[in-house]
Parts: C-alpha cells; structure tokens; sequence
C-alpha cells in the first residue's frame, strides 16, 4: 500500500473512538486508486497514470440512519479529528438498532496472481497493445479502426469500526480490443477483452484473437434484419451474467427491495424459475472484476449470496449495513451479506452486486457444453457481446442490448448474422423457459453497474452458457 | 491548497513544455430518504412511515487536476506526449512526485505536436453557479436539500395512490481557479444538483408501477417539485395501468425525456459521426453540406448545435478538459446538412482544420434543437394512429451504423380519441433513417444537457411487441 495509507491504517481506530464518545456505532472507510492505462489507436498512443482520488468518509449511526463527513484531506490528523468530534457532537442519537461490529480483528488483504500488472514496465504494455492494434486493423482492408488498451488497477480500501481493522489492495488487470468494419456505406463494430488479476490474465490475447475480433466486425457487414418477436436463444457467458444481473440481482437488493420497488419481495420462498434456475452473487470470488474482501461498510466477503436456488426465491438477499437493520425483523431468514458498495469515499452506500451467476450445471444433471446447446437447437439465435443491460424489478421487465445474434438451425450454426439487437423479455417468462444451463463457469466479462443511472461500481459478469426464449428486435 | 505553489513547481519542472490546472474545492451535501419502509406480509405490501433519512453526507475538499505535456526527440523526429493527473495536497514532494509521473507518461507517447492554445486565446465567460446557492452559508445546505425532498414528498401525498419510494439530491458547490503555463487564470464557481426521485403508484390491486425522474440542474429553481411531481409520479401511474405493448408501424412520437434521449450529442450516433477523431479515422459518414439522413428528406430539416457556453447548461464549461483551450458553440447540423465538426486540437490539426483558422469546439456540448412549427396537439393528432413513447428503459444507438432497438417502459397506442398506455416491446429503427422524416414540436423542454422540442415525430418506425 502507499506510505500515506500505511500511516493512516493504525490512525483510524483513534478516529472512530471519537465518534463513538457520542454515538453508539461509528466506522471510517479510506479509498484511493493507483496504475496505469496504455491505449494505441490509429494516430495516437495513450499512457496515463490513474488518478488517485484518495479521500476519507467517518460514519456515526444515529439510531436512524448514517451521518457521515468526507474529506479528501488525509495527511492531517488533526483536521480528521475536528472532523471526527464535528460530526459526533452534530448527532442527535435516537432509539433503534445498532449495526452489530463484529470480533476484533486486524487483517490485511490483498490480490493473488501470478504477476504482478503494476509491476510491468510502460514499454511492455505499449508493445502488447501495438501488436493487437496492429494485428486487428491489418487483418481485412474493411477493418477502418482498430483500438486498444490494457488497464492494470488497483483499488485500495482501509476500514475501520473499532475493534474490527480491515484493509485490502484489490489489483485488476484488463485488456480491451474494439474494431470498426467499413464496406458500401455499411459501418458495424465488435470487441473482445480479457480481464482477470494478474498480467497473466492477458495471456490469451494471441493472433488468432485479435484475428477474431476482426473476423466478426467484417462478418456483420452482411448481417441481416431479425423478424423481431420471441425467439429461442442461446446466450454467452457475459450476456447470461447480465441476464442473471438485470433480472433477478437488482430486485434483490435489499435497499430496492425495502423501498417496495421489487416484485421479488412478494415471491420470497416461492417459485420464480424452472428447477434449472440457480443464482448467487459471489463477492469474494477470486480473480473477477467484482471481487471484494470486504463490503464498504465492513462486511467480510466469506460466502456466496443465494437468490435463488431451484428455482424458488430466497430469504438471504443482498445487504448493505442499513437495509439489513431496518428489514432483519421484518424478513425472516435475511443474513447480513457483504454488499454494502460505494462508487466513491464522498457517496453513499447501497446494496450491490458484484459477480451475479447462473450456477452452472454439471454433465451428470443434464448440463451441456455451448457446442451440445447448438446441436440441441432446431432453431434459435445465438448472442453474443453484451453492450448494456437495463433493470426493471418492479415491472419484471429487463433489456439487454448485444452485437451480434448467429442463427442456428437443425442444430448447426448457419452463418447467417444479426448486427445490435435489443433482447427483451418478462422476467419470470424468461426463467421459466430456461431449458439448458451450461457446464463451465466463466466469470470474466468486466463491466460497470449503475443503480439506476448513476452510482457505478465495478461488476464482474458472466456464467454458464444457457437457453430460454426471449424477445429480439 | 497553495495554487502559486503549485504553479511555480509546473512551472519550474523540467521537461514540461505546457501545463494547466483546475483547483476545485467542493462543498457537497448528499441526502437520502426513504419515506416508507416496505415488507410484505400475508401477500400484501405493508408501509411503514420513515421520517429519517437513510444518511447524510456532508464533503469539504479540494484538489487539483492537471494535464501536463512534454516534448522530446526520438527517431529523429520530434513527439509530444500527455497524461493527467492530480494533486491531492501542495508540498514540494509530493508535487515533484506527481509530475514526474506524469512526465514519464508523456514522454512514453510518440505523438505529434499539435499547436496548443496561445496566450491571447481567452476562455469565454458563461454562468455555472446559481448565486443563491453559491452564496449559502455552509450550515444551510442540508436544510436546502431537506426541504426539496419534503417539499416533493408533500406534492406526491397530494396525489391518490402515488408515493415517493426514494428521494435522493446532491447539491454541489465548487470554486474552480483555472491557471496554465501560457498564462490563462481565470477563477470561477460553479453549482450542480442532481436528484434521483422514484415514484410507485398503486392505483388498485395488483396494479404497481414505478417510474424515477432523474434530473440534473445547477439552479435549485430549476428543480420544481410539483413539475417533477406531475410528470414522473403520474408516468409511474400510467406504468402501472399499462397493459401489453402492441405490434405496430408508422408515426412515433418521442414525448419529453425520450426526445432528449434520442437526440443527447453526447450518446447519439450524431455525436460520434460529427467527431473530428472519427472523422480523420474514416469512421464517420459526416460530409460537409450533404444531408445527415439516410434516404430523401420527407420531413422538417434537423438543425442541431454544440453550445457548451449556455448559462447554467448542464453541460457548460469554461474550458476543454484535454486541451485546456477555450470551447465554443458549433452547429452540427444546418438545415439538414452536416456542418461543423466537435473535437479537439489534435485531430482539428491533423485534418488540417486548425491551419484553415477553425478552432475546435472541443467535445459534445449542450444539444441545442430549435423549436418546431407544430404545437405537440396536433403533432399527436394529425397522423392517424400512433405510438408515443413516454419512457425508454434505457434508449442506446449503435453509433456506428445508427441501428437501434430499445426497450419501452411506458408508451401509447393512439387510434383517434382512444389512448392504452402500453409497457414494453422494442422501439426499432435507424437513427439516420428516422431522421429522413420528423416533425418537431412548437414547445421545448430543458432536459439535463438537451434543450430543444418537446416532442419529436417520426413518421415511421417500428414497435416490435
């Protein structure tokens, strides 16, 4: 960690003692960033360092609810402390539940890989992006631009509530790839990525990769019009994810939930998918671009959440510290879960997701491989290269918007293309036309997730491949 | 933070050929209420009232975002790099540190030089901050922001069946002090507030919809509980009351934010097309003084400028944040036809723009669209049956080949007197194909950074139900 993270570490319990002199749970969360993006376009190389926006938010629970002050001064102990015993001589302490702090304890946590991305030199990273950039856009003369960047970040967390000391160095690394295919007035686009913790996480970005990725922009050159209407599709890794994110995860946030903005609350222990339906929300799964150790409000990320097992719907949904105080009486089963996230120190925390999956489904329970889904389809779309996905956990509505649709027919791809699709569908139609999940788990796609339209926080997405009817257009 | 201080250090580095900063120091208030707390019990959703807020965030800060650009020989020719940073406190070290870093990220780019902004270039002037809140003491800013939320949850409780779900502002006040090492200094304020409101409505058993404004202004005039009351907690109804969505062709009509959505610079294919990047990597189908549609011109002409100098605009600044040059207003389109480009000083130079005396606007501004000659009454009513599009679940374009397909969260079939609310299906089109044949509304609307009609005809596009 920085020198200046260092020193503040052993700082905050003195700082949260002082809240706590008035109020009866206070805590203190430090972020701050690090690393490097490198882009190569056509006319222009890019190397930047992130920008750090370190800063501080001390806490004091009131009975009610968080008051909170927030500083991006963090080199002044002294300015901390007049914050500290501001804000603890503002607060007017009510009766009602007290966020429970947990044992004592002091750990640090931090990324493991195999090498380390901050650690690569500048000129390493410009040579890997050279290269792609080079090898999509020498591929097909249709190839008008070719773009890419390699990001290594590092997310530092610092969190204190008294007796619990926790800090964490989260490290990322990502490689992005975009193409632009030009030919007789027709302009499409694709892209490919590789995310993971450590450098290694890039290894896969050969020729034949970047080839691909060029391949398929020129391939939807000539891609067709869908007959828009229901259709059976088979869905990638990253667009399953979204789906398992958009349908199902935002209306199990508990903060949505508690605000009577969720249908899902009418449906807890009940059916709202065929039996092939499991999801779970993963905090601490290793190597995604989601994973935490511990919330924001200093949850320990030990165990996947379970939305939905078999199909039925479950008590144990995603809490932050707040929403779990004010619904635990009110939902019997509800478990405080580490999805307390916050875009920046200077916002506030919600619920959130972070790797939100299908589980998949081994071979023994009728699993299937992606290849053994196609061949199993008679007729359908397969999708693929999510662009964005929208929630709707009131209406049960969710969109989804993807590149590229490839039409299968008598079991087989027939090559047929269709460019920017929308995919719709009623949520609980959807689940239940689920009729074939996956075997493999892949966690890899990297994204942002808004609550609504703003408040973004890094998501992993992705799963098994799967199958189920949903709208196209 | 010591803003000489931190000049003179840029200033006096070596290796820097050019330099700006902003300093900012913020003032910010965050409050969240929800004003019910919502479980469910025997199949019913049970409330009970909250008072408090979920929490309260009040920030003091500062700090400085730089850019800075170095100039070094390689390969026998000469290169310019820069990279962006930021000063999070003003002592020697840690200020030597960060622009040695930022140096050897600049340094590590071969890219040409392109001329940056002269001494004599001046950042034009436009209003940021609202001055009765610029002006507020510190202590009043909560208060400010609670009575907003009140004053929003009074309005809804006026209304049978509809209630406030969340309501959440964010009240910012900056003081922006501009320097750069060829000597531009300006020091400016700057307000901004942005509120997120969901509305549910429950108009009967087993009829629930929600519908959430999302608005940004840096005048707390411009937030209106009662406007924002009466446009989102009713859509929230009409959600609510909605039933399928209808197969359907023919005239479309964009109504409020969905006509914003569809037209914002910043996310249209317009936007991308109309970029001087896209344009010198022949990825653009812009041609100065051909039409911007696709197909013959059957409506009204789309004329559309760049203004990122509009008082208190959502998207109004005083500078370009990559070139630390002045921004200028730009039409984008004139009369149907492509007109001037957006963008920046390095690819205005490398299209040879900059030597013609054409100085970059800098990137997407606010979305100017002037009025229509149609009030929106007869826009709805004098072409038979239609579909009005109230809210998009999240309107996205390809901006590549302007193909979209997006979802509808409230829309209307209207066939002669008879209206049905509708939710769902794919509104499906071609953004440059739909603007072959539009008609635009007398009345206009301030949305976030689009101030333009009202309501927005296309004469045929596809609902797919």
């Amino acid at each position: 960690m920085p020198e200046s993270l260092n020193r503040l570490r052993p700082f905050l319990p003195e700082l949260v003692a002082e809240v706590r002199k008035r109020a009866p749970h206070a805590c203190a969360l430090v972020t701050r960033r690090g690393g490097t993006f490198v882009v190569k376009s056509p006319h222009e190389e890019t190397v930047n360092p992130i920008p750090p926006d370190p800063g501080i938010r001390i806490s004091a629970w009131d009975g009610t609810g968080w008051r909170s002050l927030a500083t991006a001064r963090l080199d002044d102990r002294d300015y901390l402390l007049g914050l500290a015993r501001e804000l603890a001589g503002s607060l007017s302490v009510k009766d009602g539940p007290v966020p429970e702090t947990g044992p004592a304890l002091d750990r640090h946590f931090r990324t493991a890989f195999a090498r380390d991305p901050l650690a690569v030199e500048t000129a390493e990273r410009q040579a890997l992006v050279s290269r792609i950039q080079a090898e999509v856009a020498g591929r097909d003369k249709r190839v008008a631009m070719a773009r890419a960047a390699a990001v290594a970040e590092v997310e530092y967390r610092l969190f204190c509530d008294g007796p619990r000391l926790l800090s964490s160095e989260t490290i990322r690394s990502l490689l992005f790839t975009v193409a632009i295919a030009v030919a007789e007035g027709r302009q499409v686009q694709n892209y490919d990525s590789l995310s993971g913790s450590g450098w290694e996480a890039l290894s896969g970005a050969d020729k034949d990769w970047s080839h691909r990725v060029a391949d398929d922009a020129v391939a939807c050159l000539d891609a067709v019009p869908i007959d828009p209407g229901e259709h059976i599709c088979v869905l990638d890794p990253d667009i399953t994810g979204t789906l398992a994110h958009e349908s199902f995860g935002h209306g199990c946030e508990m903060d949505t939930l508690m605000r009577g903005a969720a249908r899902a609350a009418y449906f807890v222990g009940k059916r709202v998918g065929c039996d092939l339906v499991n999801i779970v929300d993963e905090p601490d799964r290793p190597g995604t671009a989601g994973t935490v150790f511990f919330s924001d409000d200093g949850v320990l990320a030990e165990e996947p959440v379970v939305l939905v097992r078999n199909g039925i719907l479950q008590p144990t949904l995603m809490c932050d510290r707040y929403s779990y105080l004010m619904m635990k009486d009110r939902l019997p089963g509800l478990r405080q879960s580490a999805s307390g996230r916050l875009e920046s120190w200077n916002h506030p925390i919600y619920a959130r997701m972070t790797c939100t999956y299908f589980v998949p489904r081994p071979t023994k329970q009728g699993g299937l491989t992606k290849e053994e889904m196609i061949a199993a389809t008679d007729r359908g779309v397969l999708l693929e290269r999510l662009t964005s996905g929208m929630e709707d956990p009131l209406g049960w509505g969710v969109q989804l918007q993807v590149l590229r649709g490839r039409e299968i027919a008598g079991g087989k791809l027939t090559g047929r293309l269709h460019y920017k699709l929308g995919v719709t569908g009623y949520v609980p139609d959807v689940l239940a036309s689920v009729d074939a999940v996956g075997t493999g788990l892949d966690t890899s796609g990297a994204g942002m997730c808004g609550k609504g339209h703003k408040e973004w926080v890094r998501n992993a997405s992705g799963g098994p491949w799967l199958r189920c009817k949903m709208k196209l257009g | 933070m010591n803003i000489k201080r931190i000049a003179a250090a840029l200033d006096l580095a070596e290796r820097v050929s050019a330099w700006f900063f902003t300093l900012q120091r913020r003032e910010e208030t965050t409050i969240i209420r929800l004003p019910g707390i919502y479980s469910v019990a025997a199949g019913e959703f049970q409330v009970e009232s909250n008072p408090y807020p979920r929490e309260v965030i009040s920030v003091r800060s500062e700090s400085a975002a730089c850019r800075v650009f170095s100039e070094f020989e390689a390969d026998g020719k000469t290169w310019r790099g820069d990279a962006a940073g930021q000063f999070t406190d003003d002592d020697d070290a840690s200020t030597a540190e960060v622009i040695a870093g930022l140096v050897a990220a600049a340094r590590n780019q071969q890219n040409p030089p392109y001329p940056l902004p002269a001494a004599d270039e001046t950042c034009p002037d436009t209003q940021l901050a609202d001055p009765a809140l610029a002006e507020l003491e510190p202590a009043a800013l909560p208060e400010k922001a609670r009575a907003f939320i009140d004053a929003v949850v009074v309005e809804t409780d006026r209304l049978d069946g509809i209630a406030v779900s969340n309501a959440e502002l964010f009240i910012h006040r900056l003081h922006n002090s501009f320097r750069s090492g060829a000597g531009h200094a300006f020091d400016y304020p700057a307000t901004r507030m942005l509120a997120e409101i969901c509305f549910l409505a429950r108009p009967g058993k087993d009829k629930v919809g929600e519908h959430t404004a999302r608005l940004s202004a840096r005048s707390l005039v411009d937030l209106d509980p009662a406007a924002i009351v009466g446009e989102y907690g009713i859509a929230a109804r009409d959600i609510a009351l909605a039933g399928p969505p209808p197969s359907f062709t023919g005239p479309v009509v964009l109504l409020g934010e969905p006509a914003a959505d569809f037209f914002q610079l910043n996310s249209s294919p317009l936007g991308f097309h109309a970029g001087s990047r896209s344009v010198y990597e022949k990825t653009s189908r812009h041609a100065t003084g051909k039409p911007c549609c696709a197909g013959e011109l059957r409506g009204e002409p789309l004329n559309l400028v760049s203004d990122p100098l509009v008082p208190l605009g959502h998207l109004s600044a005083r500078s370009d944040h990559l070139d630390g040059g002045p921004v200028r207003a730009a039409t984008v389109c004139r009369d149907g036809n492509w007109d001037e480009l957006l963008g920046t000083r390095r690819y205005h130079h490398l299209l040879g723009l900059l030597d013609q005396g054409i100085l970059p606007p800098g990137g997407p501004g606010n979305t100017i669209i002037p009025a229509g000659p149609t009030p929106v009454r007869d826009l709805l009513c004098d072409c038979g049956d239609a579909v009005v599009v109230r809210a998009f679940s999240a309107f996205e374009a390809d901006p590549n080949s302007g193909r979209f397909s997006c979802e509808i969260r409230l829309g209307e079939l209207r066939r002669g007197d008879d209206v049905s609310p509708f939710t769902g299906g794919l509104l499906v089109g071609d953004w440059f194909e739909a603007i072959a044949d539009t008609h635009y509304s007398q009345e206009t609307q301030v949305q976030g950074g689009y101030r333009g009609p009202l309501a927005v005809r296309f004469n045929r596009l596809r609902v797919a139900g």
